[in-house]
This record gives C-alpha cells, structure tokens and sequence, in this order.
C-alpha cells in the first residue's frame, strides 16, 4: 500500500514555522505541527462536538417522549451544555469513606485519556492525522480496552455495591464484545492490506463502489455483515443503550460512576460521547469511506482531489450520521440482560465476523 | 440445540424489530412536544374553574355569612359601624387552609364573592398567601382575573 503524495497539514504547518523561525532542527518543527494539529483537533473539533452531542441526545431524547428538551438556557436551549459544564466544575469534590482515593482519584483521568487519545488516529481530512501509525486500528481498539481499565478502577475503588457490579458487567462486556469488534475490523484491513487507518481511507479513494462497504459490488456480502457487527460491538463499546449495563441508570444508580461528583463526574460523562464519535468516526474511515465523497470528486483527477476542507465536511457528515443512528438506538431500544449480551456477542457476532474474516481473507487470495 | 435455520431467524428477527423500533420512535421527532411552557402558556381554563376568589368590596356589606359557611373557617372579616354605614377595613382569605368549596358564593346577598379563574397563588411565607380583599391602599381588582394583588409573587402572567 502506496499513501498518496500528501504534504500532512503539521508537516506544512513545521516548514511555515522554520521559515519563519530559521536556524533549528526540522524535527522540533514537525513536532510542533503535529501537536498543534491534535490540539487543534481537539480543541475545535472534539470538544464541542461532545458538548453539542449531550445537547442533541438530550434533544432528540425529549422529543422522542414527546417533551420539548432543553430550551431554556440560550436560543433553543443550546448553552444548556455549557452551563451543566460550568455547573459540574463548581460543584464540590466528594469522596466517600472507605474509598480507595489514589484509585478513586486516577479513574476520570484514564477514561479521559483513553477516549481523547483515540482521535490521535482518526483521519478527518487528507493530510488531517495527528498521527499516521502503521498500527493504527490496533492503537484504537487498544485504547477502548484501556478504558475499561478506567471503568474498573472506579468501580473497585469507590466501596460501593452498585459500582462494583457495574464494573464487574462492564469486564463481562468488555470480554465479549472486544472480540467480534476486533475480528470484524479485520475485515477492511485484508480489504486494504494495512492497518493504518490512513491508508485504509486512502484504499477508499474515489466513488461509493470504491468504499469498502460496497466494494466493486462483491466485496459488500463479506463487508455489509461485517461492518454490521462493527456497528454493533461499537454501541457496547461506547457503553451505549441497549448495551450500558455498567451504567443501569435504573437499577445499579449510574453503576461505576455512582459516588463521582463535579468534574470527575463530568470526566466520565464527556469522554462517553467523545467515545461516540471517535467509534463513529472509525466506523466511517473503516467501511465508508472516510473522507471520499460517493460522487468520486475527492479521488484521482476529481474537483476536490486532496483539498482538506471537502474530506473535512464529508468525514464529519458521515460520523455524525453514525452518531445520531446510536442516539437514535438509545432511545428505541430496551436494555438488553446481562445473559443476552454474552449470547450476542460470543454466539451470534463471533461466528459472523469469524465467517466473514475467512471468506474475506479467501477473496484477498482469489 | 438451535439449528442453524432458527439460528438465523432469531438474527434476522433481531434485525428486523430493530427497524420496526425505530420506525415507531422516530416519527415524534418531528411531531410537535406536549408539552406546555406554562410560565409563559397560560393553560386554557374552564368557564367553571373554581380558582383565587374574585370579590367586590364595594358590594359587601360584611354579612359574614360566607365566613360563617366556610367549613374551614378560612375568611375573617372585621368592619367598622353598623348597618347602612358599615365599612369593610378587612377581608382576608388565607389561601394555605381555603379547599376551593365555593361554599362561601352560595349564601352570598350581594352575589359579591365568586370563584375566579386565577389557578396559581405563590409565596415565600405562609403570610404572602393570605390575602386581604379590602386593603384599599392596594386594592385587588378584578377585571376577568388579569390583575393580581401586590402580595402575590405569581409568575403566571408577565
């Protein structure tokens, strides 16, 4: 796999600052760039889509039930994010007795690490990678079984009954789901015969029969399963209804992050939905395409061929598709027993993506 | 032991009641909310809504026959002189014992006191929802229930 001749976007920023700066070493330069693209990433990117996806699921939530949502802070009740924000970080910092405080304490900060460090690999744009690893899908999925480590800390640390079931089912679901998720991401990576989540999207390169979903066609009764069960295990790993049995708002009381308040609330309550769309967003360089348009103007030879706005306005529509269709979910469906979560993800996913694994490595040969 | 035939039933089940769901939920998306902004909605109240006395002070004679039929004793009038000269310095209702009875319109001579549309009474203290109809420094009037008394903090009609 040949990545096409794009200048990254830290690596223009790097040559504009030697310019500028002179006499240094290139390589602080190209550091520089790449950490003013994750920040700005970050910064302009992730952090008010969190804050906009809260708004939209509390929205779309009310007027589901009929109810209006939150309309009363700003126009149409659009600040109210932003003032639950403000709320969270002046509230005051408890922790109970008998808690494990060096555990209790570190929680928050390994869940929210681990789902802002996910976009690291995230192509939005041509040239628009913080990162481009080569092991780029096994970093991310990585990075969710290390939020786990996060989920489970919380639980144990906080001498609560409540929490430690929740994190007892979160390691249950973790088990499962890890796998079929990992197995049918597999599937794109034959597809393309890389694991960078860049040359995956680039492997997309032009119009909807060339995104993996439907590849020439053929490839789609391998990928269209596949990227099903993607979906899926992506719902549990972003603790998402009908999967959030370590949550259980109703009947373990927000389960592992039951005795968190203020900020270290708000740190578990934020990355939930930075998870979203970093698993959305995976979803979409995966099996659609990542930055392509279905018109084919983002491929060889066509109007927007590497223009990084076009890929940027592109990634973004089809991740956030991907992320009303998991709001949307919530909200239909039930949650799902502890049992029925096992039987879905060892004794239906499992042999999917298994099944789908083979064939597709079959067609690779073929 | 599932074959694999109710195998991929069960799947295909899974798959299709999921939509179903869906295609049930999503259209009160764009279905207008039930809900009503009350604060700034004013509910529709029935003709017959039985709310905050309306009164007159200038028709009472300070019978009190509606403080005498009152099943709580919830009015307490006080007047000076008598008869023909009679004047009313206090018509109180205290609003935290009042059951909404309409008892006390009933015996009424002058037809002064009646039952008013008003539905939302709001105070800080039980004091602010005791109100005195003949304050004459402050009065309480009532054309269709749209003016409240200084007393009440009422968020109803800004």
């Amino acid at each position: 796999m040949i990545l096409a001749e794009v200048v990254p976007l830290s690596a223009k920023l790097a040559v504009l600052m030697a310019d500028f700066v002179g006499a240094s070493p290139i390589w602080i330069f190209h550091a520089i760039g790449s950490l003013i693209v994750a920040v700005g990433v970050l910064a302009l990117v992730v952090t008010p889509v969190g804050l906009g996806g809260v708004y939209l699921e509390r929205k779309l939530a009310g007027r589901m039930q009929n109810r209006s949502g939150p309309n009363r802070v700003g126009p149409y009740g659009l600040l109210q994010t932003l003032a639950d924000g403000v709320k969270l970080l002046a509230k005051e910092d408890i922790a109970q007795e008998g808690a494990d405080l060096p555990l209790f304490r570190m929680a928050p900060y390994i869940v929210f690490l681990a789902a802002f460090a996910g976009f690291v690999v995230l192509p939005f744009a041509p040239g628009v990678i913080a990162a481009d690893l080569d092991v780029g899908i096994f970093y991310f999925l990585a990075l969710i079984g290390l939020e786990t480590i996060g989920i489970v800390m919380a639980g144990w640390s906080s001498n609560n009954k409540w929490s430690l079931l929740g994190s007892m089912r979160e390691v249950a679901q973790v088990v499962s789901y890890e796998l079929p998720l990992g197995i049918s991401a597999m599937v794109p990576v034959i597809a393309a015969g890389t694991m960078s989540v860049y040359g995956i999207t680039e492997a997309q390169s032009g119009h909807i029969f060339n995104w993996f979903l439907l590849k020439d066609g053929y490839w789609a009764i391998v990928m269209i399963p596949s990227f099903l069960v993607f979906y899926v295990s992506s719902l549990a790993a972003a603790k998402r209804a009908p999967f959030d049995l370590p949550e259980a708002e109703s009947e373990l009381v927000a389960g592992f992050h039951t005795e968190y308040s203020g900020m270290r609330f708000g740190m578990f309550f934020l990355p939930e939905y930075a998870v979203m769309l970093s698993l959305s967003g995976i979803t979409t360089a995966l099996f659609l395409g990542g930055w392509h348009d279905p018109f084919g103007m983002s491929g060889e030879g066509g109007t927007f061929h590497n223009v990084w706005w076009w890929g940027l306005i592109w990634f973004f529509l089809k991740a956030t598709i991907l992320f009303l269709s998991q709001i949307l979910l919530r909200w239909t469906l039930p949650r799902l027993r502890v049992d029925q979560v096992m039987y879905l993800c060892y004794k239906v996913l499992l042999p999917i993506s298994m099944v789908c694994l083979v064939v597709a490595a079959a067609m690779r040969l073929i | 032991m599932l074959s694999f035939r109710q195998w991929a039933g069960n799947v295909w089940n899974g798959l299709k009641t999921t939509f179903t769901g869906l295609s049930i939920t999503v259209p009160y998306i764009f279905r207008k909310p039930y809900t009503l902004q009350y604060p700034e909605e004013v509910p529709e109240i029935p003709t017959t809504e039985r709310g905050l006395h309306n009164f007159e002070v200038d028709l009472c004679i300070a019978c009190d026959q509606c403080a005498k039929i009152c099943p709580v004793d919830c009015i307490a009038i006080e007047a000076e002189g008598k008869g023909k000269f009679a004047r009313m310095t206090k018509f109180e209702i205290d609003y935290t014992k009042c059951l909404f009875c309409a008892l006390c319109c009933e015996p009424c001579p002058t037809e002064c006191i009646h039952m008013g549309p008003t539905f939302d009474l709001v105070g800080y203290t039980r004091e602010e929802v005791i109100i005195n109809y003949a304050d004459r420094e402050n009065p309480r009037t009532f054309s269709d229930g749209e003016k409240l008394p200084y007393e009440i903090v009422s968020f109803a009609r800004k």
